[in-house]
């Protein structure tokens, strides 16, 4: 596969994902849809390697595109939660 | 056809009967079994990717009732169909992410179909019994019924204005 067939194939699990995602958590705002899309889209190209590795998956087109599914569905919920977590003020660091 | 398959088919006969004059319930039960036909001939057929599939009908399905229930006014029970149609989402992901057995997906989305008929079966031997036992038989029922065809408040994200703390 050459690296644009690579790029195509996470790119269609990532909007797959995403469609998925935006069924089971739904953003507040329009912005936070997008916001949440570009993340998703960012994460499954980026991260896809890192979950196929983890799982010992081949690299097939079937799987590259399972794969990123997931990578940009756990994405859409993942990051938003952690920059909530972040953000949050019972966390101990940010007592006063 | 398999007994499996013909039971679902009596389930959705039962639903379909009790559900002769809500237009709405008709509708979801036409989209599941177009859903059911179009996700189980897209596996048979040894296409690869079903469970991605499957995934992406049934969401589209979620957003469908999500977009009709805003804009042409949505009732109580419909919001359980909402979420039995979600769980067959996560569903097909827990088998895309291979921690489920094809035995264990065939035997969870049956589960998850099962739940979506009863969800518009019970409301509609309830619509009936409601009818049937008249005004002032037996109250508890009657406050379900109207429980249950209460409007629902289904507030889509696209017009929703951002907190500017």
């Amino acid at each position: 596969m050459t690296i644009w067939e690579i790029v195509a194939l996470r790119l269609t699990g990532g909007a797959g994902g995403s469609i998925i995602a935006v069924a089971i958590v739904q953003p507040n705002t329009l912005p936070g849809f997008f916001k949440r899309l570009l993340v998703s889209m960012t994460s499954a190209l980026m991260l896809t390697p890192v979950l196929m590795d983890y799982l010992g998956w081949l690299q097939t087109p079937d799987n590259l595109v399972a794969a990123s599914c997931i990578v940009a569905a756990l994405a859409w919920w993942g990051w938003h939660a952690a920059i909530r977590i972040a953000q949050s003020d019972k966390l101990p660091w940010r007592k006063e | 056809m398999s007994p499996f398959e013909l039971a679902l088919l009596c389930g959705l006969a039962a639903a379909v009967i009790v559900s002769l004059n809500n237009a709405r319930a008709l509708l979801w039960l036409l989209v599941g079994t177009a859903d059911y036909l179009i996700t189980s001939a897209y596996a048979d057929a040894g296409l690869p990717l079903h469970p991605f599939f499957t995934a992406l009908v049934d969401a589209s399905v979620c957003i469908l009732i999500y977009i009709v229930c805003r804009f042409r006014g949505g009732q109580k029970w419909e919001l359980p169909l909402y979420s039995a149609f979600q769980l067959s989402v996560l569903f097909s992901l827990i088998r895309l992410c291979d921690l489920s057995t094809a035995y264990q997906y065939a035997t969870s989305l049956e589960i998850a179909n099962w739940l979506m008929l009863s969800v518009i079966f019970g409301t509609g031997i309830m619509r009936l019994a409601d009818v049937i036992l008249g005004d002032g038989h037996w109250r508890g029922l009657h406050r379900l019924v109207h429980l249950i065809g209460a409007p629902a408040k289904v507030n889509t994200f696209w017009f929703a204005k951002p907190i500017l703390a």
